[in-house]
């Protein structure tokens, strides 16, 4: 962990990856810990629909609002690798990640062929 | 009789069954490409390597693309004006597909070894800005020529 990365080029839009390899959204957001003169630190990451509004304006609160606006909040402590993509320690669902695609895959799965 | 029709019935089932597997293949490009991007935007779970209740979210997805896709053949607009519109409009949107791509091909921590090269640089900046006279002049075009029309 002693290569410097830009967090904001490096670390946020990319892939959220859990345990098991499992696509479950990506960093939309950080929350950031330091008072002044302090050292500044990265605490967590944000992940959901409701990260976008403070980053894209009109458009991010409608895209935020036609997602559902919950946003997930991952402890720094959970974070595996950051590469180009950021894995994590645990499963998705433990962490309250790729809740739509868990919500959806009940409904796919009454389609015949959908295991294959 | 013979001479003017030479492959007659079968030819034409022939044809028929050419058109489908062509328009088929397309199909299926064309909704992979739309779930594959919003998927990957979103960081939702894609690809064919997961079953389709493995990737739920990008199932669906292009399930809904097929199903808004064939309305839109079945409200009678012409097939060849649609595609026409569409192609413009995919020039407009080359830019923005492609300096991605070039970004990430220049980016070390994805590609290791197989980085570009200088070569590989001046030509990719090279079609890039190919690609942007073409992206910029496709639309005044369009309207200048009555979309091809005169």
């Amino acid at each position: 962990m002693s290569k410097t990365i830009v967090l904001g080029l490096e670390l946020v839009d990319r892939q959220l990856l859990d345990s098991e390899d499992r696509r479950c959204g990506n960093v939309d957001d950080l929350a950031l810990e330091g008072g002044p003169g302090e050292k500044l630190e990265v605490v967590a990451i944000f992940s959901g629909p409701g990260a976008w509004r403070r980053r894209a304006g009109l458009i991010g609160r409608f895209a935020a609002w036609i997602g559902g606006g919950r946003v997930v909040r991952i402890p720094w402590e959970e974070v595996a690798v950051v590469s180009a993509h950021v894995k994590l320690r645990k499963r998705a669902d433990e962490l309250g990640l790729g809740r739509g695609d868990d919500r959806l895959r009940p409904l796919i799965q009454k389609i015949p062929g959908s295991d294959r | 009789m013979g001479a003017e029709v030479p492959l007659g019935q079968i030819g034409l089932l022939l044809a028929l069954v050419g058109i489908l597997f062509a328009v088929g293949g397309a199909a299926i490009d064309t909704l992979f490409s739309g779930a594959y991007n919003l998927a990957q935007f979103l960081g939702w779970e894609w690809g064919r390597y997961r079953s389709n209740s493995g990737a739920p979210r990008f199932t669906l997805t292009w399930i809904v693309l097929l199903v808004l896709g064939l309305g839109l053949v079945m409200t009678g607009v012409d097939p060849v004006q649609l595609t026409e519109y569409a192609v413009i409009f995919s020039a407009v949107a080359l830019p923005l597909t492609y300096v991605p791509i070039l970004l990430v091909a220049n980016d070390r921590s994805y590609m290791r070894e197989y980085v570009n090269g200088r070569l590989a640089n001046v030509l990719g900046l090279f079609y890039l800005v190919v690609i942007m006279v073409v992206a910029v002049t496709a639309v005044p075009l369009l309207i200048l020529t009555n979309a091809g029309q005169n």
